[in-house]
């Protein structure tokens, strides 16, 4: 097994249990909890072709579900993110961007511009966010509820979200 | 069909995209109480609408029939006003204990193992869970569920519906159960040897419970088993009521439920 792998795996454990012991318990006034768990379909890398993508994160979203109990709202959230991630690539990095060459996540994330970075991880937080809610409250009379929750909650998970990718990508060798 | 395959497999991402996602969406509805029935009551407030509209146009066929129907009760009710002695006052309706509303039944089964009727009143008709429900000629079942135009009636060809009966002109009191097969006929069950059941024999309804008034027709006795190691008799009845045809039914509004049910041991 290469490091690839070995990363990967590292980082499925390491989110579930962060996300799932620690920030789903966070609260900030009452309701509101950072998803860092998203960081995991952020930095997964290129490389690794769609299909094996997809499922990883489908079963990377079950696994979540299992600690807040409610089964299958992650585990769609995290395909959907997982299957538009290299049109919003392809969208926020433009010719910088290249599917298949040599360019690591890596170099992505440390070599763009910091709106780049910024709208990158705000697209995925916002379409992760939105998806979760309205599965959760499953009623369309509750639409302003759920973008409400979406806004606050991405701003709270982009802080922590870019805190814990400059952590993860900035030591990876 | 080779185009077919190649189409598929060059889009081979959507494809497991799209699986996984209805896989998603499966576990969801299937393992949440709550996603599952908010889904339930969209369709059946679908399915409702149908109902309703289908059964106004067979209404119109059956008109004829509901009409001499209704004029062979007329006849009935006339004959009993008539010949009963009781002198009607005012004081009667104060002192009334089971009230009467009128409902339209719009769909109807009998072919399933657990059968639900539908009728067309409901919570602002002020029906209300575990009210009985009525033909002119015998029970039909017990409301289940409410909504504000509609209820769903949990019908004695149901096999969870336990229903209080007993032998018409006595006092041996048994369970009337249906067993899944033949709509027209149940079994009356823990009805002791010492009772004097013949062929023949009305059975009417019991009145030990909320439910039911007493002295409602249900059947006649059709077939008694007794079995030697049992103390009880095994009665099968035949419905007077034909629950295949009913239309016209009546919804029975227990006014002293609420008392009755206080008393802390009277539903056991």
């Amino acid at each position: 097994m290469n490091t690839l792998n070995i990363n990967i795996i590292i980082r499925f454990f390491l989110l579930v249990l962060v996300q799932g012991l620690v920030f789903n318990k966070f609260d900030l006034f009452g309701i509101y909890d950072p998803y860092v768990s998203v960081v995991f379909v952020l930095v997964f890398p290129i490389k690794i072709n769609r299909i094996s993508f997809l499922i990883i994160s489908f079963f990377f979203g079950l696994t979540l579900d299992y600690f807040t109990n409610s089964l299958g709202v992650n585990a769609a959230a995290f395909t959907i993110i997982a299957f538009f991630k290299p049109f919003i690539m392809n969208f926020v990095f433009g010719n910088f961007y290249n599917p298949h060459g040599v360019k690591m996540i890596k170099h992505y994330i440390m070599e763009s511009t910091i709106y780049q970075k910024i709208l990158y991880i705000l697209l995925i937080i916002l379409i992760h966010h939105f998806v979760m809610f309205s599965l959760e409250s499953f009623a369309i009379d509750q639409l302003a509820i759920i973008i409400k929750k979406t806004i606050y909650n991405s701003f709270l998970s982009l802080i922590f979200c870019f805190t814990f990718i400059y952590l993860l990508v900035q030591n990876e060798r | 069909m080779q185009r077919i395959i190649d189409s598929i497999l060059s889009n081979k991402d959507v494809l497991v995209f799209i699986i996984l996602l209805l896989f998603s969406l499966y576990l969801l509805v299937d393992s949440n109480h709550y996603h599952q029935s908010k889904l339930n009551n969209l369709s059946n407030n679908f399915v409702k609408v149908l109902f309703k509209e289908s059964s106004y146009i067979k209404e119109y066929f059956n008109l004829k029939n509901e009409n001499k129907k209704l004029v062979e009760e007329n006849l009935n009710l006339k004959n009993i006003f008539y010949s009963s002695q009781e002198i009607l006052n005012d004081s009667i309706l104060i002192s009334q204990k089971y009230f009467f509303s009128s409902a339209k039944i719009i769909s109807n089964n009998f072919s399933f193992s657990k059968n639900y009727l539908m009728i067309d009143k409901g919570t602002k008709h002020g029906i209300k869970k575990e009210m009985g429900v009525a033909s002119k000629n015998g029970i039909i079942g017990i409301i289940v569920d409410v909504t504000e135009n509609y209820s769903s009636v949990m019908s004695i060809l149901n096999i969870n519906s336990k229903i209080n009966a007993k032998i018409n002109n006595s006092f041996h009191f048994g369970t009337l159960e249906w067993i899944g097969t033949n709509p027209n006929i149940l079994n009356l069950n823990d009805v002791p040897k010492i009772a004097n059941v013949k062929i023949g024999d009305s059975i009417v309804t019991g009145g030990m419970s909320t439910i039911f008034p007493e002295n409602i027709n249900i059947g006649v006795v059709f077939k008694i088993d007794s079995i030697s190691a049992s103390n009880y008799y095994k009665i099968k009845v035949k419905l007077t009521n034909d629950m295949t045809s009913a239309r016209n039914v009546y919804v029975i509004n227990n006014k002293h439920k609420k008392e009755m049910e206080s008393l802390k041991f009277f539903s056991n």
